[in-house]
């Protein structure tokens, strides 16, 4: 479904094969969903189990043109993976805001999630990352594999693929609700 | 030097003290909260005993008491012992050992985050894990928290 997949499919339709025809929002979203990159938001052992795991030649991400970057600022995308705690919630919410818009969560593993194995008798876990930031993907597990990972990654990629410019993406930044203060 | 002949060292040198066995752990020492000092430097320098690392600082909710454990390891003579004192529910206060063992410092922030034990004459007591402002002391038994929802029975 990338550019480098399909661009010899439009192209050959056309004589000469240099000039390809195409509505903009189709060049948008693929330039979107084919360069993800990701902060880095590990948090307990989904981070080790599925996210590192999926980042080593073994499973390689990069093959998804998916790398991570250290700072939120120069990210697309952000992977929590892990259990996020209400002091923890707060610095997720900064740094969520610190990415440039289009950005993209998922939430990776039960914990992230609503909890996961943390929902009873605990006074320190937020129960789902999505209570702080709004999530497009959740990718279930304890942890998930990496091929989990992988099939929420190309889910978000059809998502991204069907988002259009003449349709403002509504404002994502303000956190649906917010817990975490309370 | 095993655990017995500790004590019996400490007995010889702190006549003025009381020293007990733990019924929970067959490794430890009960000693009364007002010796803590005199035993600890004395545990330091004496060259018998030599206990110049302190493994951790932690404690126990008993109900009507706190006890308060000192886990402490001799790297030149391989030897070590657990230390505990009882401090009341109602003052659960203690002094600081900080002095002695600097390692001392983060681990009584800890027990003081999740257990409210005052260590007097602490350098910087605050919250250690839970955020600034947080109310009341987590692993106290009778904690209570709007997030703790309780495990249904399954049974
Ligand atoms: S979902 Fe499971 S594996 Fe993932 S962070 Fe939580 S406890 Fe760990």
């Amino acid at each position: 479904m990338g550019v480098i997949e399909k661009a010899p499919v439009y192209l050959e339709k056309v004589p000469g094969g240099s000039i390809a025809v195409t509505t903009l929002d189709w060049a948008f979203n693929s330039a979107k969903s084919s360069s993800m990159w990701y902060v880095l938001f590990g948090l307990a052992c989904c981070a080790i189990e599925g996210l590192m795991a999926a980042g080593s030649p073994r499973f390689d991400l990069d093959r998804f043109g998916i790398f991570h970057r250290g700072s939120p600022r120069q990210c697309d995308l952000m992977i929590v993976a892990g259990t996020v705690t209400l002091k923890m919630a707060e610095r997720v919410k900064t740094l969520y805001h610190q990415m440039p818009e289009p950005k993209y969560v998922i939430a990776m593993g039960g914990c992230a999630i609503n909890g996961g194995p943390f929902y009873y008798d605990s006074y320190s876990v937020l129960k789902g990352v999505d209570k702080v930031i709004p999530v497009d993907v959740y990718v279930p597990g304890c942890p998930p594999r990496p091929e989990a990972l992988y099939y929420g990654i190309i889910k978000l990629r059809e998502k991204i693929m069907h988002e259009s410019i003449k349709k403002a993406p509504e404002e994502k930044s303000e956190p649906l609700r917010d817990k975490a203060e309370a | 030097m095993n655990r017995s002949e500790i004590k019996q060292k400490l007995e010889e040198k702190f006549s003025c003290y009381k020293f007990s066995d733990d019924p929970d752990n067959p490794e430890g020492i009960i000693i009364q909260p007002d010796a803590l000092l005199d035993v600890a430097k004395y545990l330091v320098n004496d060259i018998d005993l030599a206990f110049n690392f302190l493994n951790f600082v932690t404690a126990i909710d008993r109900g009507s008491k706190f006890e308060v454990v000192y886990m402490l390891s001799s790297i030149p003579l391989k030897h070590r012992v657990l230390l505990k004192v009882a401090v009341p529910r109602e003052v659960p206060e203690i002094e600081s050992v900080t002095t002695i063992w600097p390692t001392a410092n983060w681990h009584e922030r800890e027990a003081y985050d999740l257990f409210g034990i005052k260590f007097l004459n602490h350098p910087d007591l605050r919250r250690i894990m839970m955020p600034d402002g947080w109310e009341g002391h987590p692993l106290r038994k009778d904690y209570v928290h709007e997030n703790m929802v309780h495990l249904p029975d399954m049974g």
